[in-house]
């Protein structure tokens, strides 16, 4: 048995906007194996988000994709919506950005989790009491330890606070036992202590299930909590690829030294990428050469001749003409 | 200080006396409203479920042939002038095809149920008078059909609309995150948010189809406030027209209540809580 | 804007529907002025395939015909004709109407974004009223009084037409009031009524003009129904509603005398609702899509 679980292979996503295709992610090359946390860190505008919508077929309609998405041998690229619904959920699972708006407000939180559950029991066929589900249900939502999970069940989403939103969506992975999770910036919404729970919960899902999980955010000390590996985007590209202590250790590339060196000592609470100086760069101008030069500390000529490939670099990979 | 005189009588419920058949004018439209009521709060239900559907559809085919013509068919039905619907279904339905009675309001030749409340079609139930009842029924389908089908568009257009936005919405990609189908997700969650902001139009659509309502009775020469109203126009009537808009004034600020109170039963957000 | 237009098949339609109705009624509608004008009526025939007025037994309700494309009426009058003539007095209801309704809601609306308080309670009040009746039954009560005549209809059209264009212009107003301060501070010696009256101006043209081209079909399709009900018509002038409402004693065997008057206004209706549609999507920024 193989450990590859999800490999991307050239993929490439535009949007469609008022001035034309803006290509957004440029090329990706990546793979994750069952089991691994795989860390996803850049600024906001990086195109973290689109990459973890892609894999979830989630794109918004003013969108376009080219390469693979090959999970577990299928290749969700190619596949037709109508044919997606049967890896959404228990294959892939997607948290998303901002989850205080994932629940649907017209209806019970109960029945939007027994319907999460019913999905995956319908696809392992096998038929369950209604009564079995509500049990399942209750024991996830108690350790996701939300008080009294009962009556939770009973309340509409906006009667429950941001950080239970989320715990509820998080439940709703538990239920489904899906494959790979992607989660996206699944916590900048909470306050610091729910953050540390819901990291737990995360990393208690991966152990006792083995679920493979894409953790997206722009705070590289938090993925470095999760992780085992980091991936570092910047203008939609891979810059750096590798373990995670040692990337966190030694960083090779120019933007992921500065992120690290941007991470606070002592006070956690206070960390911001702001030791970059300048901006991301607009897709609709990036610069030539490589996409970084412009906030390089380490600029050479022919940055900005020509664009450095990723490149195997002592176990890892790395997009830099100081490396090849 | 005759309008002061008018305002009090009004206050009073009297809308003075008609000129013609010299009987007071609330008599008068307490005959004719319940008949066009009749019409009207079918066709607003009507113009809602089709609004909605036709407005699911589309927002779910986007940019695809379906949507073009469902838009495009609210657009003929929206720019239509009422009377011209009305009288394209009876041409089609009543004469040619010959499936429904082209006018009136009820056979003439059979004798009316017992007044037991204003609403004919109440009154046939309540005394079992069936064939009265029928045929009640078989003169209201094209009525009611050309003033739901004058109105529903507006609902359609902000159906489509919303439904769209609400695809988009977390929960919507949630909810197929999940793995429900696409089909359960458009027609169970989308649809059913998308049709909360309706609710806020149903007043106005009742406004709209008591409007078309008027006309559309002319065409089918059925009697309620449609016949009352031309009556009046002919002669002159002042007093009838002004008493008419008074209580269709105070039917739309009902139809603004009942439209709160659904608001309330459908999101669950305004409901008070316990 | 032309180009933008143009790219769409919907808004082309409309566009071509627009141009030539509005041609038509100007062309028309100056020959009817000008044979009243030199008492000679066959003036305001000449463009016309047959006299819209000739009694003529003998043709009494024939069905369309390359002779009377759209057949004849009882009277034996040509319906084609019949409509020709009149487009332009519908063309001019809805101009008048749709500019009035600018200018009273511009003034109305800007007072009461202005002002604020009471005034304003006080107009959002009535704006309020007058957008929950429908027009048609409101217009009635209005023009009844005045002998319901074609100037009366016009009238009532005026007074119950400006809510929608008094909410605009006082959003708009209130937009400006906020940021009044900052932007008066900043341009130093502007006068203030200079800068407000150039900001409102300048950000309502584009939508404004959206919106009416729209509405211009609304005005059309609520004064064609009022002539359908008998308001607002000068016999023997025909006019496309009230044809409409004649026609029906024609049915169902004489269809034609009926339905293509009412197709007309379907057709007039449509054109400027797709172009108004096209214009909203345009000022809104929706088409790049
Ligand atoms: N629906 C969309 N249409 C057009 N551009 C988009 C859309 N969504 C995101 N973008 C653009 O794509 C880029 C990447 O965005 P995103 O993937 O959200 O980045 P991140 O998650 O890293 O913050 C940004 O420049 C953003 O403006
Ligand atoms: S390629 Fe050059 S500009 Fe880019 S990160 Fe490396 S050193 Fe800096
Ligand atoms: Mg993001």
């Amino acid at each position: 048995m193989s450990k590859l679980l999800l490999e991307l292979k050239d993929l490439t996503i535009f949007y469609k906007t008022l001035i034309g295709w803006v290509k957004v992610v440029e090329s990706v090359n990546l793979s994750v194996d069952k089991g691994e946390i795989v860390g996803v860190v850049g600024e906001s505008g990086s195109g973290k988000s689109t990459l973890g919508n892609a894999i979830a077929r989630l794109l918004p309609p003013n969108s376009k994709i080219q390469g693979d998405i090959m999970l577990d041998n299928v290749n969700l690229a190619k596949l037709k919506e109508s044919q997606l619904q049967k890896y959404r959920g228990t294959s892939v699972f997607m948290i998303f950005q901002n989850p205080l708006n994932s629940l649907n407000p017209v209806k019970k939180v109960g029945p939007q989790l027994l319907e999460a559950a019913k999905v995956r029991y319908n696809r392992e066929g096998k038929k369950v009491e209604e009564k079995e589900l509500v049990e399942e249900t209750l024991k996830v939502l108690k350790e996701l330890r939300l008080p009294d999970p009962q009556s939770i069940m009973e309340r509409y989403p906006h009667q429950l606070s941001g950080g239970q939103v989320q715990r509820v969506v998080i439940g709703m992975a538990l239920l489904l036992k899906p494959k790979l999770l992607i989660a996206d910036e699944p916590t900048s919404a909470l306050d610091v202590t729910v953050q540390a729970q819901v990291v737990k919960l995360f990393r208690q899902l991966n152990e006792e299930l083995g679920t493979s999980i894409i953790f997206i955010t722009h705070d590289i000390s938090l993925a470095y909590v999760l992780s085992n590996r980091i991936v570092v985007m910047y203008a939609g590209r891979i810059m750096e690829d590798g373990d995670v202590d040692e990337v966190l250790r030694k960083p090779l590339h120019p933007y992921t030294q500065g992120l690290v060196s941007s991470i606070p000592k002592g006070n956690k609470s206070q960390n911001r990428l702001n030791a970059i100086p300048g901006n991301p760069p607009s897709f609709f101008v990036l610069p030539g050469g490589c996409k970084f030069n412009p906030r390089c500390n380490k600029v050479m000529e022919v940055c900005k001749q020509k664009e450095p490939s990723l490149v195997e670099k002592e176990g890892r990979r790395v997009r830099c003409w100081l490396y090849e | 200080m005759q309008i002061v005189d008018y305002i009090l009588n009004v206050l009073h419920g009297n809308l003075g006396l008609d000129p013609f058949y010299k009987v007071p004018v609330t008599t008068l439209i307490g005959k004719y409203l319940p008949r066009t009521l009749e019409l009207v709060i079918p066709a607003t239900i009507l113009s809602v479920v089709i609004g909605l559907v036709t407005g699911a559809i589309a927002a779910s085919n986007r940019n695809k042939p379906t949507d073009y013509f469902i838009r495009g068919v609210y657009l003929v039905t929206w720019a239509s002038p009422p009377f011209f619907v009305a009288t394209v279904l009876q041409l089609v339905v009543a004469y040619y095809l010959g499936l429904l009675p082209p006018t009136g309001t009820v056979n003439p030749l059979l004798p009316a149920p017992k007044d037991i409340t204003p609403f004919p079609i109440l009154n046939a139930m309540l005394t079992g008078d069936w064939s009265y009842f029928w045929s009640l029924v078989h003169h209201m389908v094209l009525p009611t059909i050309s003033i739901a089908l004058v109105s529903f568009g507006i609902v359609t257009r902000i159906a489509r609309a919303s439904m769209l936005d609400y695809m988009e919405s977390d929960f919507a990609r949630l909810s197929l995150m999940k793995g429900l189908s696409r089909r359960k997700v458009v027609y169970g969650v989308v649809l059913r948010n998308a049709s909360i902001p309706i609710v806020t139009l149903v007043a106005l659509l009742f406004g709209y189809s008591v409007a078309g309502a008027v006309v559309i009775e002319d065409v089918y020469d059925y009697h309620g406030m449609g016949y009352f109203i031309t009556q009046a126009i002919e002669n002159l009537d002042y007093t009838s027209v002004l008493g008419t808009t008074i209580v269709v004034g105070i039917s739309i600020i009902i139809a603004n209540l009942v439209a709160d109170i659904l608001y309330g039963i459908l999101d669950p957000r305004v409901r008070v809580v316990e | 804007m032309l180009k933008a237009i143009r790219r769409d098949k919907g808004g082309l339609v409309g566009l071509v529907i627009v141009v030539a109705f509005l041609l038509w009624s100007l062309i028309q509608g100056t020959l009817e002025v000008l044979a009243g004008y030199l008492k000679k009526p066959s003036l305001g025939y000449t463009l016309l395939p047959h006299n819209p007025f000739a009694l003529n037994f003998q043709y009494s309700l024939l069905p369309p015909s390359s002779r009377f494309p759209f057949g004849t009426n009882a009277n034996g009058e040509d319906i084609l004709s019949r409509i020709l003539y009149a487009m332009p007095r519908d063309a001019f209801v809805a101009i008048v109407v749709v500019l009035s309704a600018i200018a009273i809601g511009a003034v109305l609306g800007i007072i009461s974004g202005y002002f604020g308080g009471i005034v304003d309670e006080a107009i959002m009040r009535i704006t309020d009223a007058f957008l929950s009746l429908p027009a048609l039954i409101l217009v009635i009560a209005i023009t009844l009084p005045l002998k319901a005549t074609y100037l009366g209809t016009i009238l009532g059209l005026m007074v119950v037409w400006w809510p929608t264009y008094a909410r605009f212009f006082r959003a708009q107003t209130l937009k400006v009031k906020n940021m009044d301060f900052i932007s008066a501070a900043k341009l130093g010696n502007v006068s203030p009524v200079k800068l407000f009256y150039s900001y409102i101006f300048l950000n309502s043209i584009d939508p404004i003009i959206a919106y009416a081209t729209l509405d211009f079909g609304n005005v059309i399709l609520t004064y064609s129904t009022l002539a359908f009900l008998g308001i607002g018509i000068s016999p023997p002038i025909p006019e496309l509603g009230e044809m409409a409402a004649d026609g029906l004693s024609g049915l169902p065997q004489a269809w034609w005398w009926s339905v293509f008057p009412g197709m007309t206004i379907l057709i007039i209706v449509v054109g400027f609702v797709l172009l108004g549609d096209r214009l909203q999507d345009i000022v809104a920024g929706r088409i790049a899509y």
